[in-house]
């Protein structure tokens, strides 16, 4: 069952179309990476989801439910942090916690917004004013808040940035329970495509205001056409060698004497023979099937 | 039930921000000056209120006493108290917007107008802590410090005396509508919290509105004859209308009604502002 | 028989006009004398234009030569001249020279007219004219100019202590020439009406109605010190 359904949204402020006609499902269970450039819509998109701004045109739904209408009802199941989370400076951490749980829609004891403070990791440091926390552990409270309430949908946007390899790691891991363990239902932006890749089970990208593409992970993966990443010692000969031999590909020059080159899998051993005849010092062939690679392809378009 | 939940968590934010403090702290300086500067030179004060009537005329009794220092102070803190009203009021939704805590707070389950509402609710409880704050230290603290009596006044229809006794439900009265003028600038400082993305805006504009309507009040210009009678500021004085012989009671309820007029509009202002706002910060 | 009669009419006639001004404001004057100290009771009703002011209970205290004072537990405005120092001024026959005026009958009482000129230029008192009852030997008017106050006129009534010449009615008439109504000290922005003019000869009256004399009765020089 889909949980979140956007149907054909649009948001402009004045004149400016930030988003122009975005539709994709979440289904329940989905981790669901929202992908877009820069300047995509996806900061308008999220927020339109969470009733921070009020769409031009379209329809969103969560639990089959008009947002517009039952504001209230879906709030109280769904969780979120947007950018970095921001907590009022001059409180403790457990009172900031005991501020968003009263308005949650859901009865929250202080025995709960202790468990959720331990659970992130935070204990020894309730009591302490935010001001003097650091930007992992306003994120890791920020998790805390979102979670504080048990909602059915969690949306992040951008829950890793500015925090360290090992921080990213945390998050990472933390989704997968959510997931696993809590069956939660999690819609996800991010620009660490790595991680989406790695977690993510669905996704959409959208670029311009425009829905580009969604759909399984993995699936839409699959049906791209393949990156090799050729490494050579003699450029000019390679060059040369796909110039006469193999017209139709493009090879794009990554640093000195690695190339990509996009082709079908049919072509792969063919042209690697080639280029060992003509004596192009192939020191290494690498196949890419990565996100990144799909996200450029898609949002270059 | 979220409303008054909400409502709760702003009064806990208004009690653990140091400028709630600030403005009590200033109140109470301001009047315990104004006590100490009455005990050192309180009858040069008066003789300058009676000079016109001592050549003919001797006030025997006690003129400097609490009733009539309270007077003094009420009179005097007419423009103070409203600027330390908005220095709170006036960060109430512009304070979240610039510390990004509006994201968080408009995500909750909570209606808009849920959530200004119980902000209005809050800084209506901080207006009326002060006016009672306001009415103690000038009422019971110079009452302690100066004594009782009656109290003489000078409008610009003349000298009243009032006796003592007809004082108390007087002074009752007086903060009452006082009370209404300034929950009238914390509503129109909130209204202008809910257009700002910072806390000076709205403290500036609402001392700059108070301050320009008052000097348009004193103008003597037919061109605003029409417009004084519907401005709030006009109607901000209105508590000295309860210490006249007879009180004014139509012109005190028309005062009361304009007041409450101007709360509802701005109220409404803000609630349609704040649910039609695109928050994007 | 009828020639006797006419002269002595004639000769007491001439006598009674015949007293100076000096010997009927003695006999005022030795009624001030007979009281070496007073309080009494004074109910205040003052109607003053521009002034509102309630009813108001006082005490006063008066002692020889001038102290004076006045006890009220509220507010009580009374005038600046003509409670006691007139009755002081009259004592002391050297400071002044009176000149006897015209007759006149004054809420039924036939009075002589004394002008008295104070032969001290420094003295508060420019006039003061005094309408005295010669067979009372009681005051029943006094019109009072002075340097700062203007003319006050006094008009006195009096029942259980004429022998002491104290009035239990002392109704003062004020001229309001000499207020001006002050700008608001604080600002009153409610009202944009003009300041209210006033005629000319507009008068404001305090009345004082006395009871409880107590007469030399003896009274501490303590009740007359300043708070």
């Amino acid at each position: 069952m889909a949980l979140i359904e956007v149907s054909h949204l649009a948001k402009n402020f004045g004149s400016f179309h930030a988003v122009k006609d975005v539709s994709f499902h979440v289904n329940e269970g989905d981790v669901f990476g929202f992908l877009g450039p820069n300047g995509a819509g996806k900061s308008t998109t999220i927020r339109c989801l969470l009733s921070l701004i009020r769409p031009t045109d379209g329809e969103i739904k969560f639990f089959g439910k008009s947002l517009n209408q039952n504001r209230s009802e879906v709030l109280t199941r769904v969780g979120c942090i947007i950018e970095k989370p921001d907590f009022y400076k001059y409180l403790s951490a457990q009172r900031n916690l005991e501020i968003f749980a009263r308005i949650s829609g859901k009865d929250i004891t202080k025995r709960q917004i202790q468990e959720m403070i331990d659970f992130v990791g935070l204990n020894g440091r309730e009591g302490d004013k935010v001001s003097g926390f650091s930007h992992g552990m306003k994120q890791r409270l920020g998790i805390a808040q979102t979670l504080l309430h048990n909602p059915d949908v969690i949306i992040l946007d951008e829950p890793t940035t500015g925090l360290d390899p090992q921080g990213i790691i945390e998050v990472r891991n933390l989704i997968l329970r959510l997931r696993d363990e809590q069956k939660k239902t999690v819609l996800l932006s991010s620009h660490q495509l790595s991680e989406i890749e790695i977690i993510a089970n669905r996704m959409v990208i959208i670029n311009q205001g425009r829905t580009i593409v969604e759909g399984d992970v993995h699936e839409l993966l699959e049906k791209q056409s393949m990156n090799l990443e050729i490494s050579v010692a003699n450029p000019s000969v390679f060059e040369e060698t796909i110039q006469r031999d193999f017209p139709s590909l493009i090879a794009r020059l990554v640093y000195k004497g690695t190339y990509h080159i996009e082709m079908e899998e049919d072509i792969r051993q063919p042209l690697i023979q080639r280029l060992v005849e003509n004596g192009c010092g192939v020191k290494a062939v690498i196949p890419k099937r990565s996100l990144e690679d799909f996200f450029i392809k898609m949002t270059e378009k | 039930m979220m409303l008054w939940k909400n409502t709760i968590n702003e009064l806990l934010k208004i009690a653990t921000k140091i400028r709630s403090y600030i403005g009590i702290g200033a109140l109470t300086l301001l009047i315990l000056i104004v006590l100490f500067a009455m005990k050192a030179d309180g009858k040069s004060y008066i003789g300058f209120v009676t000079a016109s009537f001592e050549q003919t005329l001797s006030f025997n009794g006690k003129i400097l006493n609490g009733n009539l220092i309270a007077f003094i102070i009420m009179q005097m803190l007419i423009v103070h108290v409203p600027l330390l009203i908005s220095l709170v009021t006036g960060d109430l939704l512009s304070g979240e917007e610039a510390s990004g805590t509006i994201r968080m707070l408009a995500t909750k389950p909570i209606s808009r107008s849920g959530i200004v509402l119980s902000k209005w609710i809050a800084a209506t409880i901080y207006t009326l802590i002060m006016t009672v704050w306001l009415g103690f230290l000038s009422l019971f603290v110079a009452k302690w410090m100066f004594g009782s009596g009656d109290l003489i006044v000078l409008n610009s229809s003349g000298l009243l005396i009032i006796p003592e006794a007809d004082l108390a439900w007087r002074f009752g009265l007086a903060l009452i509508i006082a009370f209404l003028a300034l929950w009238t600038v914390a509503t129109l400082s909130l209204a202008f919290s809910a257009f700002a993305k910072n806390s000076v805006g709205p403290i500036v504009s609402t001392m700059s509105v108070i301050i320009l309507f008052t000097i348009i009040g004193t103008l003597d210009v037919s061109v605003f004859d029409a417009i004084k009678p519907y401005m709030f500021t006009t109607h901000m004085a209105a508590w000295r209308s309860v210490f006249e012989d007879p009180y004014p009671t139509s012109a005190i309820w028309e005062s009361v009604i304009i007041l409450v007029a101007h709360i509802a509009v701005l109220l409404g202002i803000t609630l349609i502002r704040f649910n039609k706002k695109d928050i994007t910060s | 028989m009828k020639s006797v009669f006419l002269f002595v009419f004639i000769l007491t006639g001439v006598v009674g006009f015949g007293q100076t001004a000096e010997e009927i404001l003695k006999g005022v004057i030795d009624k001030i004398d007979l009281v070496e100290d007073y309080q009494a009771d004074v109910q205040i009703k003052a109607a003053i234009p521009f002034i509102k002011v309630p009813i108001a209970k006082a005490k006063i205290y008066f002692k020889q030569d001038d102290k004076f004072k006045v006890e009220s537990k509220g507010i009580a405005i009374l005038p600046k001249q003509g409670m006691s120092d007139l009755t002081g001024f009259l004592s002391n026959e050297k400071k002044y020279s009176a000149v006897l005026g015209e007759a006149k009958t004054i809420n039924e009482h036939k009075t002589r007219l004394i002008s008295i000129l104070p032969t001290d230029e420094n003295s508060e008192i420019i006039l003061a004219k005094v309408y005295i009852s010669t067979s009372e030997e009681l005051i029943y008017r006094t019109v009072l100019t002075t340097k700062s106050s203007g003319t006050v006129s006094i008009d006195y009534e009096y029942n259980l202590n004429k022998k002491f010449g104290l009035p239990n009615k002392m109704t003062f008439t004020v001229d309001i020439k000499k207020f001006k109504m002050p700008k608001s000290v604080a600002s009153d922005i409610r009202n944009n009406e003009k300041e209210k003019k006033y005629k000319d000869n507009e008068k404001g009256t305090i009345v004082l109605i006395f009871s409880n004399y107590l007469v030399n009765k003896g009274i501490s020089d303590d009740v007359f010190k300043k708070d």
